[in-house]
């Protein structure tokens, strides 16, 4: 929301004064990157995943639970490797120097912040496998 | 291997996945990075989980979706729904189905301001409906107009099934936005022909109400004014120039939360609930296009488009044939589908096929948020009729989906219009230009 307050204003200044807030695109970027990482652990947790349930219909529930249990672990699967390459992809950035283009702030950070973000994915997510699973014992 | 058969068996993994449960958006990461691993090799395949979502994450134009969403949010929390419909129920209500032209108008107006069809067609249920049947309305009639009503959303601006489909395609969201205006109207124009016809057919199913004193209807206005306010700010905006679409989508997040916090509707809890049901469609919405990222990136490398290209050109076939034919296929995918994840995975091969037989990108856009549109009513799984049934569920399905086969009709003649005179779409940007 801050940034919307920010880009609001940089459209209002550049239309009324033809004097737009220097940076608030370079800068929104990359913000905009760690804003939108911060949304993946809550969807994870909320399960808000857009996934097919025809098996567990056809075949019942207890295959249904089943398959969610394997899906869960299969996104898990997939968010440590993304975590991961994440990570590897900061550091390539931080060698490389990488900065915005009109302030010359070097984007790292961010990208490691995304990184740190995607690695608490890979915790929530595995409370969300813990909990199918113990679905299944019951 | 030929590129077809690595298409064939990448789309029969995925449907694979998707049968097991996999979340959509994961299958398709899992089979384009296992894809491209099979021709390439491991290490540059890993790369692309953190270079694709990379650009993505970061870009300023995806990133109007959470925007959008949080306006609809807002806007929900705020009663604009209800402002709007006592509004045109003030104005209509006394006509012969007037309150069901006043649900088409209100979710037509409501859909400005809100990025979600489902939302829209959920606060409009809670709104109109109790109203339409405390008036006697037919319960299929009542709910059918809903349905379609929220349906339209797809088509008005700023929808976000339009920012997904820019950004897979790679073309401008102010051109598709654009676009959209003329056959939005005309969606618009088609509920409101259907309903007429209805009520002309079956007078009984929509009483004449009594006519509303000015002072109400004044009164009904001045409660609306807000919301006029924000589509004037935004729609405004953006065609004016003044905004970009991200300038707009920023006006409508922050606009759409001073007026909810003015009219002093938002409580703590209410907001809460806002950020987190937003936060988590965000995610939703981000893991499928960075899956349709990662999936296309894996087809292009295979040559699967140019293939189906080289395929489609040897058939002695008309263009027009084609995209029936294509129509058709999308109409039965999203019958058994997730509509908007049956675009994305479709899109890298149907785009390049479309583009080469000489149609433009943007119109092809148009036509697939109508089929959208079309597969969240139609059986067997249509979303909003399921989300009414939940909301009303004294109301059978059954009777819901009779209610909405006229705008079932209605949604036809425009796809079939709209495929037959692609100037409809395409005369507004091309006149802009």
């Amino acid at each position: 929301m801050v940034l919307a307050a920010m880009t609001l204003a940089d459209g209002l200044m550049r239309w009324l004064a033809n004097r737009p807030i220097e940076g608030v695109r370079d800068v929104g970027m990359v913000v905009i990157a760690v804003a939108v990482t911060c949304c993946i652990p809550v969807g994870l947790m909320e399960r808000a995943n857009i996934s097919i349930r025809i098996a567990g219909t056809v075949f019942g529930a207890a295959t249904g639970r089943a398959l969610d249990a394997l899906a869960a672990l299969v996104v898990e699967v997939v968010m440590v490797a993304m975590a991961w390459q994440f990570t590897l992809f900061a550091g390539k950035i931080a060698r490389a120097g990488e900065t915005t283009w009109v302030l010359k702030i070097s984007t790292y950070p961010f990208w490691y912040t995304v990184a740190a973000i995607l690695w608490m994915a890979v915790l929530v997510q595995l409370i969300v496998v813990v909990l199918e699973f113990s679905k299944l014992r019951r | 291997m030929t590129p077809l058969l690595i298409g064939a068996l990448g789309l029969a993994a995925l449907f694979v996945l998707i049968l097991l449960q996999v979340p959509i958006g994961i299958a398709m990461i899992i089979v384009g990075v296992v894809g491209y691993a099979l021709q390439a090799g491991w290490a540059p395949a890993l790369t692309i989980l953190a270079s694709e979502p990379s650009g993505l994450l970061s870009s300023v134009d995806l990133a109007t979706v959470p925007l959008f969403l949080l306006m609809g949010t807002f806007a929900t929390a705020a009663g604009f729904s209800r402002d709007i419909y006592a509004a045109a129920a003030a104005l209509l209500g006394h006509r012969r189905g007037g309150l069901a032209y006043a649900t088409i108008g209100g979710c037509a107006a409501f859909g400005a301001v809100c990025g979600s069809s489902t939302a829209t067609a959920a606060t409009f249920a809670k709104a109109a409906l109790p109203e339409m049947l405390r008036r006697g309305y037919a319960e299929g009639f009542s709910a059918g107009t809903i349905a379609a009503g929220g349906t339209l959303k797809s088509l008005i601006p700023p929808s976000i099934v339009m920012i997904l489909y820019c950004i897979v395609s790679r073309t401008f969201i102010f051109d598709l936005f654009v676009a959209a205006l003329v056959p939005a109207l005309l969606a618009i124009a088609l509920n409101l022909v259907a309903i007429w016809v209805i009520v002309r057919l079956h007078p009984e199913y929509a009483p004449r109400g009594e006519r509303t004193q000015l002072r109400e209807r004044l009164q009904a206005l001045k409660a609306a004014a807000p919301v006029m306010l924000l589509m004037i700010a935004v729609f405004g905006g953006l065609y004016s120039g003044v905004f970009t679409v991200n300038e707009a989508a920023s006006v409508a997040a922050v606009l759409s939360l001073a007026f909810a916090f003015a009219r002093g509707r938002l409580d703590r809890e209410s907001l809460w609930r806002g950020l987190r049901e937003s936060a988590a469609a965000t995610a939703m919405i981000y893991l499928i296009i960075i899956g349709a990222s990662v999936f296309t990136y894996f087809m292009t490398l295979a040559r699967v488009p140019e293939a189906l290209i080289a395929l489609i050109g040897g058939l002695d076939v008309s263009s027009l044939s084609i995209v029936f034919f294509l129509l058709i296929a999308y109409l039965i995918l999203g019958a058994v589908f997730d509509e908007i994840a049956a675009m994305l995975i479709t899109l890298p091969f149907v785009l390049p096929i479309i583009e080469k037989l000489g149609y433009d990108a943007i119109w092809w856009g148009i036509l697939n948020v109508v089929v959208i549109e079309l597969g969240m009513i139609i059986p067997p799984i249509g979303i909003i009729v399921f989300i009414l049934h939940g909301l009303a569920p004294k109301i059978a399905l059954r009777t819901i989906y009779r209610g909405v086969v006229p705008f079932i009709v209605a949604d036809l003649v425009l796809l079939a219009l709209l495929t037959l005179f692609p100037e409809i779409s395409l005369a507004l940007p091309r006149a802009l230009k």
